[in-house]
């Protein structure tokens, strides 16, 4: 067996002897008084009892151990302590740890035991010894600190339950001070006592009492304007000139709330800077009671009732405005609040208005869209108006048996010749045929082309838009940051909702309408008076795109000088930013509408131009009788009248659109007037006397041309200047045959525009061809069919 | 055959013959044990515990017997310690005359054994409220071992603290 051998020299138990780690031990759970006695009673009790840390441990359950020694009050061994001061400072030395429980012990030990007995509250020595409100407030605090000494867990329990009901009476004590020197306007008194309840840590029964004092029994007197506050004195109610009624703001009764919201809070302001110290943040409290509760539900009904009086959008933020300019900046200063004090009003200010403002911005993107929409379709339903009066009009002159008596007309077709001529004579002054009456509404409506859409109408929108915008930015700065994001949102919004409204709902169908009336227009047949003005639908057309160019300048305008210079875009160029993109689709949009349009008011020229040839050239201009041929000189009628025509529409779009949609656009008529030009020569037979007068055009058609065209003249004047190289065939002899075959062999001649068949297609108008056939074809292919002979 | 036996004697020649884990309670025993045996014990292990009485080594090998199985706070901090009342078990386990109690903090004490020391001491704090130091020192059992100079001065600073 294992055995452990002792050795009896070594003398490890002496009982006469108390072991240190014993003695130690036992001190650790003794009261402060059973220490001192133990402590005598023998050595190593003593110093088990002069251990520091039993003592450190107690400094810190007190609260007068710091960590931080520069943050102590140096701790004066000489000073006599009193059961008020015995616990302010603190210390961080440990070997002074004992001096100083053993200080506080004396001097607070008496009154613990004293609260400990069975006395009446009155009968206390702490009230015998202090009498002040703060003496009594001090001790109070220090004996409950004091407590935590007790090593006695009931006695301990004891007496932090007396001086918990203590200080409830004590509490209530000082409450019934404050108020009685409350209503006394004695604020310096209040002042001391509210020193003495903050040392009784329960800021928020002060706090509670203050609010309760101040705002909520006060209302009968100050807060008599908040709580009688007559929404229906804010509106004015007055008569229209339509004799309708409508309201607006009462801006003087605004003012005047806000100059009493002023004296509030400066009263609160004044008194609370006399009784409440920084450390408690009471002016904000009460400016959170003030605004959030008393002033919030007042301002939500002036809101509410603004609805029905259509004033919902201008209340907000007007009221909102008059609250930063008439009540805060118009704030004095709080010392209570220090340097934040307009601040934290504004902030609760916003807090407050947050969802209003919400439903306010949500509110403004929809009646924003609303009223555009309303003032689009009243402007089309008063254009549609004026269009069926005219057609009625028209189709009320339509002759009764024209429209559907088909017997009658049937009947009078056999009877024509004996006696309707003058009926009929007399019909065709003030009356129409049904087909007459159809082409005078088709030509009503063409003159209505640039009236398709309004500049009025689209002014009126961004100006709405730029009203909503300055409504929506008075928020720009709002203190809640999820809201100024909302706010810069919107502003998005209602751009692209100003866009949307004038681009797809007005420029769109007004375009589309235009482009139709543009398409069923038919040249005028009747040669006396077509063709004397330019072009009526062209001209009309480069008015409304004279009037689209001049709204996308003013939607640009409106975007640079509301949205880009105010900085409410982040990214100005960015693909993230909605608003560029969709004006840019805008703009497309229009440049598309005035590309296709143009296409078809060429069309519509150039059908112009060929009718008048069709109609004025008799094919004797260029093959006149010979023995009248003296008198014909100049250029022909039907030329002059196509320069006039070409005159009047050839510079129709400068000033209103884009050059290079006018060079395209330009370049594009010459083109296609030369094919024209091409085809007539083609299609006529000229003699050399014919020559002079067709020289004479060309020279006319290409004075016209070199006047207009500016851009392109390498590419257009060669073509004019070939076609009076083309004139010069005809004009030489038919006697001089070699000189006609060697113009129409060299090509070069006609600056390479036409080919060699053209050429020779030309040379066969001419009124001798059969002649000179044999001869030119000798030239141009060395040998004439004639001369060929079979060998 | 039955498992090793640690045996305790006394310092009367008492031998306790108590089994490992009971024993182990003391730190002291636990760890004469660990050095000498670190694989465990695999015979009876005499240990003489030369400075307590039978009746003493007894009442502490009840109290560890009892709490064999009890886990103890290891690094409890000296505020829960002081706060904590005593176990009710050994509250009514310490009801000893006053001589009996002192005796077995000194063992436990001695055999390191830290909550029968803690137990002990609580009760012996609460027993010796509002004694003088010359009734302490009948209770302990212990002389004054002052000199007459020492007693002055811790009398005197006594004084003052207590004055009221």
């Amino acid at each position: 067996m294992a055995q452990v051998i002792w050795n009896p020299d070594i003398d490890v138990y002496n009982s006469s002897v108390m072991p240190l780690s014993v003695a130690k031990n036992i001190a650790k759970y003794l009261p402060i008084g059973d220490i001192l006695n133990f402590g005598a009673v023998s050595k190593n009790a003593n110093l088990a009892i002069e251990d520091s840390t039993l003592w450190l441990t107690m400094a810190k359950s007190v609260g007068v151990w710091s960590n931080n020694p520069e943050k102590n009050i140096p701790y004066n061994d000489t000073r006599p302590f009193t059961g008020l001061d015995c616990m302010d400072g603190s210390i961080s030395d440990p070997k002074v740890a004992r001096s100083r429980i053993l200080a506080i012990y004396r001097c607070l030990d008496k009154y613990y035991t004293d609260l400990l007995s069975n006395k009446s509250y009155d009968k206390l020595k702490i009230f015998q010894d202090y009498h002040t409100p703060e003496e009594q407030c001090k001790i109070l605090n220090n004996l409950m600190k004091y407590s935590n000494l007790d090593k006695i867990e009931e006695s301990k329990y004891l007496a932090q339950e007396k001086l918990n009901s203590l200080f409830e009476i004590f509490e209530n004590a000082i409450l019934r001070e404050l108020e009685i020197h409350f209503d006394l306007e004695d604020y310096k008194t209040m002042n001391r006592f509210v020193k003495v309840f903050l040392e009784l840590n329960n800021h928020q029964t002060l706090i509670d009492f203050f609010i309760q004092k101040s705002v909520l029994d006060n209302s009968d007197t100050m807060f008599d304007l908040i709580e009688s506050i007559d929404v229906d004195k804010f509106f004015i109610e007055e008569a229209q000139e339509d004799g309708n009624m409508s309201f607006k703001l009462a801006f003087g009764e605004f003012d005047g709330l806000m100059k009493e919201l002023v004296v509030i809070f400066e009263h609160e302001s004044r008194i609370i800077d006399m009784v409440f110290p920084q450390t408690i943040p009471m002016m904000y409290k009460v400016s959170e009671e003030l605004i959030l509760n008393q002033l919030g539900d007042r301002f939500n009904s002036l809101v509410e009732s603004s609805k029905p009086k259509s004033l919902y959008l201008a209340i907000v933020p007007y009221l909102y405005k008059q609250l930063q300019t008439n009540f805060v900046d118009c704030l004095g200063t709080s010392k209570n609040l220090g340097e934040g004090y307009h601040n934290l009003i504004q902030e609760l200010i916003d807090m407050q208005f947050e969802q209003t403002v919400t439903d306010y911005i949500r509110e403004e993107l929809v009646l924003f869209k609303g009223d555009a929409y309303q003032r689009i379709s009243e402007w089309k339903k008063s254009i549609e108006k004026r269009e069926e009066e005219t057609s009625q009009s028209i189709l009320r002159n339509v002759r009764s048996e024209t429209k559907n008596d088909f017997l009658s007309s049937f009947k009078k077709a056999f009877t024509v010749s004996s006696s309707t001529n003058s009926e009929i004579r007399e019909d065709s002054n003030d009356t129409y045929s049904e087909i007459q009456a159809k082409e005078k509404i088709l030509t009503e409506n063409m003159k209505s082309i640039n009236k398709t859409f309004s500049l009025k109408l689209s002014m009126e929108i961004l100006n709405e838009g730029k009203l909503s915008l300055a409504r929506i930015l008075h928020f720009e700065q709002f203190s809640i940051a999820s809201l100024r994001n909302s706010v810069l949102t919107s502003v998005q919004e209602i751009f692209i909702s100003l866009l949307e409204s004038i681009g797809n709902e007005h420029l769109r169908p007004g375009f589309d309408k235009a482009l139709l009336y543009l398409r069923t227009y038919k040249p005028n047949e009747d040669h006396e008076s077509a063709a004397v003005e330019p072009i009526k639908p062209l001209v009309l057309f480069s008015d409304l795109v004279n009037i689209a160019d001049l709204i996308i300048q003013m939607v640009e305008i409106f975007y640079k000088e509301e949205i880009i210079n105010r900085h409410l875009i982040k990214h100005e160029n960015s693909i993230l930013n909605p608003a560029l993109q969709r004006k840019k689709k805008f703009e497309e949009m229009v440049d598309n509408y005035v590309a296709d349009g143009l296409n078809i008011g060429l069309d519509v020229l150039i059908s112009e131009i060929e009718l008048t040839y069709s109609s004025v050239i008799e094919s004797k201009d260029y093959l006149p009788d010979p023995i009248a041929a003296n008198s014909v000189e100049g250029p022909t009628s039907a030329a002059q009248r196509v320069i006039q025509i070409l005159n009047g529409n050839f510079d129709l779009l400068v000033g209103c659109a884009d050059k290079s949609v006018i060079d395209v656009f330009q370049q594009e008529l010459a083109e296609r007037f030369f094919q024209v030009i091409v085809k007539i020569i083609k299609r006529t037979t000229i003699s050399n006397m014919g020559a002079v007068t067709l020289i004479s055009d060309l020279n006319l058609y290409y004075d016209c041309i070199f006047t207009h065209i500016k851009t392109n003249k390498r590419l257009i004047l060669p073509l004019f200047q070939s076609l009076k190289k083309v004139g010069s065939i005809y004009l030489i002899s038919g006697d001089d045959s070699k000189s006609i075959g060697k113009l129409v062999s060299d090509l070069s001649k006609f600056n390479g525009i036409f080919n060699q068949e053209e050429i020779y297609e030309f040379v066969q108008r001419r009124e001798d061809w059969n002649t000179v056939k044999s001869e030119v074809e000798k030239i141009m292919y060395g040998l004439s069919l004639g001369d060929c002979t079979i060998v | 055959m039955s498992s090793p036996k640690v045996i305790l004697t006394s310092s009367d020649g008492e031998k306790f013959p108590t089994d490992p884990k009971v024993a182990e309670k003391s730190i002291l025993i636990k760890n004469m044990i660990v050095d000498l045996s670190p694989d465990g014990l695999e015979e009876d292990f005499e240990i003489p515990v030369p400075n307590v009485r039978a009746t003493v080594l007894q009442k502490v090998l009840d109290w560890c017997e009892h709490h064999k199985n009890t886990i103890f706070p290891e690094d409890e901090d000296e505020d829960t310690k002081k706060t904590t009342p005593v176990d009710e078990w050994d509250r009514n386990f310490l009801k000893v005359d006053q001589e009996m109690l002192y005796e077995i903090i000194s063992a436990a004490n001695y055999l390191n054994i830290k909550p029968l020391l803690d137990a002990g001491c609580k009760t012996v704090a609460e027993m010796i409220r509002n004694k003088s130091p010359e009734e302490l020192r009948k209770i302990f059992n212990i002389v004054n071992d002052f000199t007459p100079e020492e007693e002055a001065a811790i009398r005197r600073e006594n004084e003052w603290a207590e004055d009221r």
